[in-house]
């Protein structure tokens, strides 16, 4: 007896449709799985079998040949065991097969029948929709983040033995409906106006916030480069709902969804220690799970002390920086995740930390080269907004002025990139950062007097191409919070100076 | 008695115990490269073809009948199997492999059967 039954599985953030073709025949009694399962999908076979029994099925002992097509694809994870129990409950003739049809089925059993809750149901829901699927039937504690996606029916079920009975029209599960976007924005703890003195570091910080520039900030220790870091993310404004949907996505492959926090509604903000490795960074392992870089989508990945991360962990980031994707390639599959993620790092100027500052600085001049060899200069060339950060003077730390609170410059960042979106809309960009040369041809015009200061400095300061283009994009971001059309000589002043680590 | 002489006895008793519930014994002691299957026997009412393991104690000094099934047995009965089909040119039929334990105690036999060892 044979019996198809269609499934989703994932390739990165793309679903490919699995045909679960399952053939019950007299001979030999085994059970088979083929085509490429990997060794958490061949495993299932166990549970499946086990669950069917003690969900009070027979389990037919004959020859069982399983069959997952494409069978040159190799298909991992624990999701399509669902779909091998009802295609060999329904070659037992035990199930009503006109039920079946355009149902997606998802969910990892356990041996005593009862569903288990998976990763990447949004995903795979999303994509079912795209297939044509009309309605899904998946894990219960899975059902809050698949709800997001409408015009798809979502049918939560507890275990087998309810699926079985649901298609058999015993009993009746009511669909999930989508929920109102009523998710609740994270509170921070903490707020830009804890944050004393630092009026240039603030204002860079901005203007970084507000062209999705990438932002270096060096300085001596206690000078307040991670406090200020970590509050980039109370100043960016929230994600669309399409932003929201993509990083959900990912964050949903990568597990890291609660059932009380569905859907990811601000800006990811990701720090990895420096202990990272490669391969956490960008991606991959065995089973290709998205890299902290992924996890950082449409937010801040934040390296805290630059130096002290692996030479080659940081220049893997060269290649996701330009293009805002990563493409991991492990035999047989090759999987390319979205990384469009704004870059904060911090560092020290030399080992001890006080290089050209105040206090004496007692490495010698080897030590201090070592130090900052240890950045590549392709990396540093990539980092649009390099910053010194100075000693908080005494008066601007006891002082009881009040700062600005992140609530204000919130709505500043909100309404520059505004600016931005309403002028790239039919480029298909958002930001400035994301232009390319063709597009600065257009929008990043200068004039006369401009092309004449930064001609100097280009030559002066022997900048590369791609540090020029950088500079022109800082300034097409400062002249925005300016509200101004064109590119002023005091935007381009500004933007070169925060190229301070060329002066190195 | 030796050990093989006990383990025949069993073995005919065994086929006793099959006849009483309606199995026709298709054959006994079927030998080839690498083992013999004790039993094959024939269900007419479910048509199934069975090949049974037989394995007798007469104490438990050394663990259960059944626990002496291992891996490897499993194998070389289902390699025998195989064999008796291809040389009898049968082929689409419901096949079972059951296993008999027997224990001698108090000049009896008690029988357990197992059905569907794999």
């Amino acid at each position: 007896m044979l019996s198809i039954i269609k499934c989703v599985a994932l390739n990165g953030i793309q679903g490919f449709i699995v045909d679960v073709q399952v053939d019950v025949s007299n001979g030999i009694p085994k059970c088979d799985i083929v085509g490429l399962p990997d060794a958490s999908i061949r495993e299932s076979k166990e549970r499946v079998s086990t669950a069917i029994k003690n969900s009070g099925f027979e389990f037919p002992n004959k020859k069982i040949i399983i069959n997952l097509a494409p069978a040159t694809v190799r298909k991992e994870g624990t999701a399509l065991d669902l779909s091998i129990a009802i295609a060999i409950i329904s070659a037992n003739k035990n199930v009503n097969v006109n039920n079946i049809q355009q149902t997606l089925f998802i969910g990892e059993l356990g041996i005593d029948g009862n569903l288990i809750a998976i990763n990447g149901i949004l995903p795979i829901c999303i994509e079912a929709k795209r297939m044509g699927f009309k309605r899904a039937i998946i894990p219960e504690q899975n059902c809050r983040e698949a709800c997001i996606v409408d015009n798809i029916e979502i049918i939560p079920a507890k275990s087998l033995k309810q699926v079985v009975m649901f298609l058999n029209n015993q009993i009746s599960i009511n669909p999930v409906k989508s929920k109102e976007k009523s998710y609740n924005e994270k509170q921070f703890l903490f707020d830009f106006s804890d944050v004393k003195g630092q009026k240039n570091i603030k204002r860079a910080l901005e203007i970084a916030a507000s062209g999705g520039h990438n932002c270096l900030l060096i300085g001596s220790p206690g000078s307040g480069k991670t406090m200020m870091a970590k509050r980039i993310q109370t100043i960016l404004p929230n994600l669309t709902f399409d932003e929201s949907i993509e990083v959900t996505k990912i964050h949903s492959i990568a597990g890291k969804l609660s059932n009380n926090n569905p859907l990811v509604v601000n800006r990811p903000f990701v720090s990895p220690h420096y202990s990272i490795t490669k391969i956490a960074l960008v991606g991959g392992y065995k089973e290709i799970k998205p890299g902290e870089i992924s996890i950082a989508h449409n937010g801040i990945l934040f390296l805290d002390e630059l130096p002290e991360f692996d030479r080659g962990t940081l220049d893997a980031l060269r290649g996701p920086l330009e293009d805002g994707k990563i493409q991991i390639n492990r035999s047989g599959m090759n999987i390319s995740y979205p990384c469009k993620f704004m870059l904060i790092a911090s560092m020290n100027p030399c080992p001890c930390g006080y290089y050209g500052s105040e206090n004496p600085c007692k490495c010698n001049e080897n030590s201090i080269r070592r130090y900052l060899n240890k950045v590549s200069g392709p990396l540093l060339d990539r980092i649009d907004i390099q910053v010194r950060v100075e000693r908080v003077k005494y008066h601007d730390f006891n002082s009881e002025n009040e700062e600005e609170s992140s609530a204000t410059i919130k709505e500043r960042v909100k309404k520059v990139r505004n600016i931005q979106n309403e002028r790239y809309k039919e480029e298909g960009i958002l930001l400035n950062s994301e232009l390319n040369s063709e597009q600065m041809k257009k929008y990043c015009r200068l004039n006369k007097n401009c092309e004449k200061i930064l001609e100097k400095y280009f030559d002066k300061l022997k900048l590369s191409a791609r540090a020029y283009s950088k500079i022109l994009k800082v300034a097409r971001t400062i002249a925005d919070m300016d509200s101004s059309k064109e590119i002023d000589k005091t935007h381009i002043l500004e933007a070169v100076q925060y190229r301070n680590l060329d002066k190195f | 008695m030796n050990k093989k002489e006990f383990g025949n006895i069993g073995e005919t008793i065994a086929c006793k115990y099959l006849l009483s519930k309606k199995y026709k014994i298709v054959e006994r002691n079927f030998y080839y490269y690498g083992g013999e299957i004790d039993i094959i026997a024939y269900d007419e009412s479910a048509e199934v073809l069975i090949f049974i393991e037989v394995k007798t104690r007469s104490n438990l000094r050394y663990g259960l009948a059944s626990e002496s099934i291992g891996y490897v047995k499993l194998k070389r009965i289902i390699k025998g199997a195989k064999y008796y089909m291809f040389l009898n040119g049968i082929n689409g039929v419901k096949i079972r492999f059951d296993a008999l334990e027997l224990y001698y105690k108090n000049n009896k036999f008690l029988i357990n059967h197992i059905k569907e060892i794999i």
